[in-house]
């Protein structure tokens, strides 16, 4: 099969038009929060509050420069990761990098405001006003809005993916009779490495700090939480037959995620990166979206396109050979309606 | 790993799901220190009986390439790759051997001689 795709998403100036984009968004990022603090300077204390604690008191404080530089690196940080590769160097969907530099460059815009705000025609930084609960809410909920709107724009102006690099998706051929197993794993010793560490930690801080602050426990439970779900991601299995493909999440393999052979359309292998999917873990969502991935890693992943239009892509060593298969499966049911084939008799003992 | 058998095939099933594995093995598609997938799976997807499946990994033992480890299920040796390129090697060797009249007492001579 010929994948069409591919030499339209390829074209420099789909990265190119992307690049600008990347760059306005970060730049009224940038003018929105480094350009707000350096013009409200002589209203603000120097240093000023920076950062506030629990209650809502300001607990610590930077110099204004300092504070303009982690506004500055928040924005262009993320607009570097966001810049499009050359074509098949580093593939991404356009909607990913809009989203993360969209997020990052309000973050950093709403992080400005809040502080010029909290510190405005204060003496010292000490005087700035109470940090309420309740500005988490745009401080969080603006850059994801933000992220949500771009993200949508960048599906629509750049359907497909950016310097995508598609591999072939050949079917393995396979004889009517034929009875075929592949079983491929994706790792991330990073996060068995998180999940092994913050063990340590809980088990540490739970003999020596037995009567834990309220604070500490909210803590500890809440790495309860967090560590299964790191575990689950630090190594997947994926294993295809003639009647499903399953994922095996974690270690133990114990979750288990199906997907029938009969909803599978086409397969292919290709070099997933992460933030063109929305980062690590579970992203996405088949049933409310109609794009899932499972990204445990970079690189080397499978992509089923579904007979209902819908996409899953799931990070695994060997993709090639796993999609080849599945491609072999697909077209051995189209050809031959009224499969199984024989039943492969056994002989006990035979040699 | 892929895994593929035939009914039609000359040789046993476990046979062929062991030369399948050992091949997987001595390309590198699955790491050492790997698991193997649990035998009751691969029984399951190839349509076989699970003593089949267990009697190829008992093969794959007994020539060193795997590892049963308790709860840890059938793991892939590191030494094993240099053995197991040989076992395939030395296979193709008598195969072809056999196919030009040859005896295994005359290949072993031929063997040494190389």
């Amino acid at each position: 099969m010929v994948n069409t795709l591919v030499p339209n998403t390829a074209l420099p100036q789909r990265e190119r038009r992307l690049a600008v984009w990347v760059i306005s968004i970060a730049g009224l990022g940038l003018l929105a929060s480094v350009g707000a603090l350096l013009l409200a300077a002589s209203h603000l204390p120097e240093p000023l509050a920076s950062h506030f604690g629990l209650s809502g008191k300001p607990d610590d404080k930077l110099p204004l420069v300092a504070f303009a530089a982690v506004l500055a690196a928040l924005v262009l940080v993320p607009a570097g990761l966001a810049w499009p590769r050359a074509p098949g160097t580093q593939p991404g969907s356009a909607a990913g990098r809009l989203a993360l530099v969209g997020f990052s460059s309000t973050l950093s815009a709403a992080l400005g405001l809040l502080t010029v705000w909290l510190n405005w025609e204060r003496a010292v930084w000490t005087e700035a006003a109470h940090f309420e609960f309740w500005f988490l809410l745009p401080l969080l909920g603006l850059p994801m809005a933000t992220a949500a709107v771009l993200g949508a724009l960048g599906r629509r102006l750049w359907p497909g993916s950016v310097g995508d690099s598609t591999r072939g998706p050949d079917a393995l051929p396979l004889a009517p009779g034929e009875r075929a197993y592949w079983s491929g794993v994706a790792h991330n010793r990073w996060f068995l490495l998180i999940v092994v560490g913050m063990f340590v930690q809980s088990a540490i801080f739970g003999l020596i700090l037995p009567k834990a602050h309220a604070a500490f426990s909210s803590v500890l439970l809440l790495q309860l939480l967090v560590l299964p779900v790191l575990e689950l991601l630090s190594r997947i299995r994926v294993s295809i037959d003639e009647r499903e493909l399953t994922i095996h999440y974690g270690h133990l393999g114990w979750l288990r995620q199906r997907v029938p052979l009969a909803r599978i359309a086409r397969a292919t292998a290709f070099e997933l990166e992460p933030l063109s999917h929305g980062g690590w873990g579970y992203r996405g969502s088949l049933k409310l979206r109609g794009r899932a991935a499972v990204v445990v890693r970079s690189g080397s992943a499978l992509r089923l396109e579904l007979r209902d239009g819908k996409q899953l892509c799931i990070t695994v060593d060997d993709a090639e050979t796993g999609a080849a298969l599945l491609n072999g499966f697909v077209q051995r049911s189209a050809e031959l309606p009224s499969h199984p084939g024989p039943r492969l008799v056994e002989v006990p003992g035979s040699r | 790993m892929l895994v593929r058998i035939s009914g039609n095939d000359e040789s046993p099933l476990y046979s062929q799901i062991a030369g399948q594995l050992r091949r997987a093995i001595t390309e590198g598609k699955v790491q050492a220190g790997e698991r193997l997938p649990p035998a009751r799976e691969l029984a399951e997807s190839l349509q076989v009986h699970m003593h089949t499946v267990l009697r190829a990994y008992d093969e794959l033992r007994q020539e060193g390439l795997l590892e049963v480890r308790r709860g840890r299920g059938v793991v892939v040796l590191d030494s094993s790759q240099g053995r197991a390129r040989l076992i395939e090697l030395g296979r193709a060797f008598r195969l072809e051997g056999e196919r030009q009249g040859l005896e295994l007492r005359e290949l072993r001579k031929l063997l040494g001689e190389v």
